[in-house]
């Protein structure tokens, strides 16, 4: 049993206005025009509260869009590398939904459990997720397809859910959060009842059977499917870049040769250039394959790797297409082949 | 706390000590550690690879073409085909370039003692097989008859041309070196015929024997049926993979092959592995 | 929508095409490109004001160009892109039916480029006025305070190239951001790289153009991108008197000289 408290939403805005003025950065959902993105704050009056979904997940918290690796300066016979300096800070990322909160388990592994990556390892232990459950949903949600809910408090350390009059009811779901809750504890008030939560979380029908897909999308990789399903694939990477659990990377240098860095930033497995060899050859030569291998990766590979299906079921590579692709038409149509 | 202290992409600072030009685009490079520390951390199995990186213009990938045995440096041979290699090749003798490594699987010639070993190599595909050469002539009690057969499309395409003779002289090893017909030059003493076909004409026995192939995929493709004819079979034919890579270690997602990582759960692996997996290499 | 799927069906039924290009019900509101005879089901095709999508965009991609007869119901700016595509030589108008649906509901099929083109100059659209109140309110602006518009703007970009993907003129085998002998455009997504990446892309489409604004609609992080191509559009038409996709074998007004040009901007 998770402890549980509640906080108003007045005594949460003044935490957050307090967290700032500390120096630690808050992440928090803001709008653009139409859509809402997770951007730093300066303020609690920047938080945006009417969203279902961000439009891009939290992972760049953890796994930034463009990070250094280490810079380096050269002479002649001597050369010095330098491991990038992280803030001592904590980064509160206020806001997550159950879906991108369970993809930091998928990236807690992904990043840690073989060859440990520093750069991660260092953001992930300096961030705090106070996650947000949904009362809302909409037609792209399908978290309950794959083993999560709308009021999960999988990943999160700190779960919050909008009781809708004024109060946050919180649980208290990790070390790190019972640490956090504990600094903080004058915000909180020592009450809270769980039986409030379940009528207010948003209903996500099921939309496939996790288990029958597993089984059926192995041995999809030769069947027409792909090429059917592909066609309208554009080979961009929004969907990639969109997606909480997508991490793959390209390493680049930025430097004189005296002095730089070598960064690394997204890539995605959607654009040709991805596995084109230097000969020219291209092993996934074409949009079905690339297409192909995203899902897969999210459904088989990494289940076979970790024994964890590696799409949370947030919807945002289906809302974010530029040409309407559609990850649940494809499962779908895997299940009735 | 994750605890995590290594930064996996930082390399070590290695002196390049000698250069030799192996063939027209393609170079040898011997690599001394600058660091004595890192020299005396370092060790890698034969098959195993690294990301090669010029500061300033990034990393490459290529396989550790010295011999494990020869503990004083590594080797890389690679031919310029893009933004690093490129850079690699203006470096010169005495420059610092970076090694991260090693990475990846290993061909487990612990187990092939007392075997034979056929060696099937073409153009620069030589380079990762050199490795286990040079392994197992340094070792060379431990291993039954060596054969290698290495072919190039033209006679300046070969490369290690003075190792070719070094292994020629040798009476303990049966070297057959060919060049693609048209492709040889007036004073040529070597073979003339595509690989496979010298390879047939040589008819290494497979009884008690593994094969290691590597080169160009056509290449690959037509030898591996003669070897079959010979009575190789799944599990005594090697090869080792390459693909597009960036991190080395498992992270960047660029080398996968299927649920298969090139950079970790390969890049050798034996034919019957490598028909479990997709044709994406 | 009957009418639509009949046509289709009976387009794929004489062998007169061996896919046909449209649109179906895509993701919340908008329509998606649909590939009839292929993998959609023609019964499920739409023509309405979502269909949005610049369709012109899947004739050059590989897959589709590989089909001997292709069919496409072609919004406005789909027959912008096509005619503009024909005069980069880049589609053979042999190879396609192009039909589209006029104000009234009516179907019509084109018998040639030319029809095309008279289409477009007689069914030209006014620009919108939100884009033109943009670009007023950017040359408005001092050049530091459009230098921090843009920072702002090009600060989010992710290169994920989705710009790239959906414009009906991006076609090139090889995108100048993918050489990297000599690497042109920085590949990291910060300040730099997106600056040269959105300012490379815009002075490569400036002429070229067909005003459809796919790049800003596609756009994940809502960058508007349309203002710089607008921009450029409207500099073209008023220096050389061109705008793409309208006129059936213009030249390409950056690459062809004509003693009239002006010059008043060499200085």
């Amino acid at each position: 049993m998770n402890e549980l408290k509640t906080i108003n939403k007045d005594k949460l805005h003044q935490l957050f206005d307090k967290l700032i003025a500390d120096g630690n950065d808050v992440i928090a959902p803001k709008r653009k025009s139409e859509k809402v993105f997770f951007g730093k704050i300066i303020s609690s009056s920047d938080i945006c509260y009417d969203y279902i979904q961000t439009a891009f997940s939290a992972k760049s918290s953890v796994f930034p869009k463009c990070e250094e690796l280490f810079s380096y300066e050269k002479n002649d016979n001597e050369i010095k590398h330098l491991d990038p300096v992280f803030s001592d800070k904590t980064t509160i990322v206020f806001g997550s939904r159950p879906c991108d909160s369970a993809s930091f388990d998928y990236l807690k592994v992904f990043f840690l459990k073989e060859n440990p990556d520093f750069h991660f390892a260092k953001r992930y232990d300096s961030t705090l997720l106070i996650s947000m459950t949904c009362n809302k949903s909409d037609e792209h949600c399908f978290c309950t397809s794959v083993g999560i809910s709308p009021s999960d408090t999988k990943g999160s350390d700190v779960s919050l859910t909008d009781l809708e009059n004024g109060e946050f009811l919180a649980e208290i779901i990790s070390d790190k959060g019972k640490k956090f809750v504990a600094d903080y504890s004058s915000f909180f008030e020592n009450k809270g009842d769980i039986s409030q939560k379940s009528n207010k979380n948003a209903k996500v029908d099921i939309k496939f059977d996790l288990d029958k897909l597993k089984t059926k999308i192995k041995g999809s990789f030769d069947w027409d499917t792909w090429d059917k399903q592909s066609l309208a694939c554009l080979g961009c990477g929004a969907c990639a870049f969109a997606c909480p659990t997508c991490t793959c990377f390209d390493i680049q240098d930025e430097a004189s040769p005296k002095s730089g860095s070598r960064i690394r930033i997204w890539d995605t497995c959607a654009l040709s250039l991805f596995t084109l060899h230097a000969s020219g050859h291209n092993p996934r030569e074409n949009q079905a394959g690339r297409w192909r291998n995203r899902v897969l990766h999210k459904f088989e590979y990494t289940d076979t790797k970790f024994d964890m299906v590696s799409c949370v079921g947030c919807g945002r590579c289906i809302k974010t297409c530029p040409a309407s692709m559609n990850i649940i038409n494809q499962v779908i149509s895997i299940m009735e082949a | 706390m994750c605890n995590c202290n290594n930064n996996m992409y930082i390399p070590y600072p290695m002196r390049i000590a000698k250069i030799t030009d192996e063939a027209p685009s393609v170079k040898t490079f011997r690599l001394e550690f600058a660091n004595p520390d890192d020299k005396d951390k370092f060790s890698f199995k034969a098959g195993q690879f690294g990301e090669y990186s010029v500061y300033g213009e990034g990393e490459s990938t290529f396989c550790i073409a010295s011999s494990p045995t020869r503990k004083d440096y590594i080797e890389c041979t690679f031919r310029q085909a893009g933004r690093v290699t490129n850079a690699l090749a203006n470096c010169e003798e005495g420059d610092i370039i970076g090694f991260r490594g090693p990475y990846g699987n290993t061909f487990p010639i612990d187990q092939w003692k007392g075997k034979n070993i056929v060696f099937i190599a073409g153009g620069i595909g030589l380079p990762p097989i050199r490795c286990v050469i040079w392994n197992a002539l340094d070792l060379r009690d431990n291993f039954n008859d060596i054969t290698i057969v290495y072919g190039a499309r033209k006679v300046e395409d070969l490369v290690y041309k003075h190792e070719l003779a070094e292994w020629e002289a040798r009476k303990d090893v049966n070297l057959l070196v060919t060049v693609d017909p048209g492709g040889e030059t007036p004073d040529w003493k070597g073979k003339v015929g595509f690989v496979p076909a010298i390879l047939k004409e040589a008819a290494p026995s497979a009884q008690n024997s593994v094969a290691l192939v590597c080169g160009p995929p056509i290449m690959i493709k037509l030898s591996l049926p003669v070897l079959f004819e010979l009575g190789f079979n799944e599990d005594s034919i090697f090869t080792t993979l390459e693909n597009r890579m960036k991190c080395g270690i498992g992270k960047c997602g660029h080398c996968t092959v299927g649920p298969y990582y090139v950079c970790k759960d390969g890049p050798v692996l034996s034919y019957r592995e490598l028909m479990a997996l997709p044709q994406e290499y | 929508m009957d009418n639509i799927a009949k046509n289709i069906n009976q387009l794929i039924a004489d062998g007169s095409v061996d896919i046909f290009i449209g649109y179906v019900k895509g993701n919340d509101n908008r329509a998606k490109a649909a590939f009839f005879n292929i993998s959609d089901k023609v019964d499920n095709a739409i023509f309405d004001a979502s269909c949005t999508q610049n369709l012109a965009v899947y004739l050059h991609k590989h897959e589709i160009k590989s089909f001997a007869k292709i069919g496409i119901f072609a919004n406005y700016s789909t027959l912008r892109a096509i005619i503009q595509l024909a005069n980069e030589n880049q589609i053979k108008a042999e190879k396609y039916i192009i039909q589209t649906m006029n104000k009234d509901s009516q179907i019509i099929t084109f018998a040639n480029l030319t029809e095309v083109e008279s289409y477009v100059q007689a069914n030209r659209p006014a620009p919108a006025a939100a884009m033109i109140q943009k670009l007023d309110s950017l040359s408005k602006m001092d050049r530091d305070e459009r230098w921090e518009f843009w920072s702002k703007e090009l600060a989010s970009c992710i290169k994920c190239y989705a710009c790239r993907s959906a414009c009906p003129m991006c076609y090139c085998s090889q995108c100048t951001t993918d050489c990297n002998q000599p690497q042109w455009i920085g590949v990291p997504a910060h300040g730099q790289g997106n600056f040269e990446w959105h300012i490379m892309r815009a002075m490569h489409l400036a002429g070229r153009c067909v005003a459809c604004g796919e790049c800003q609609r596609v756009c994940p992080m809502e960058i508007p991108l349309g203002l710089l191509n607008a921009r450029l559009n409207i500099d073209i038409a008023t220096n050389f008197g061109e705008t793409a996709g309208m006129t059936l074998g213009a030249d390409y007004a950056l690459s062809s000289y004509k003693v009239d040009d002006k010059e008043h901007f060499i200085r």
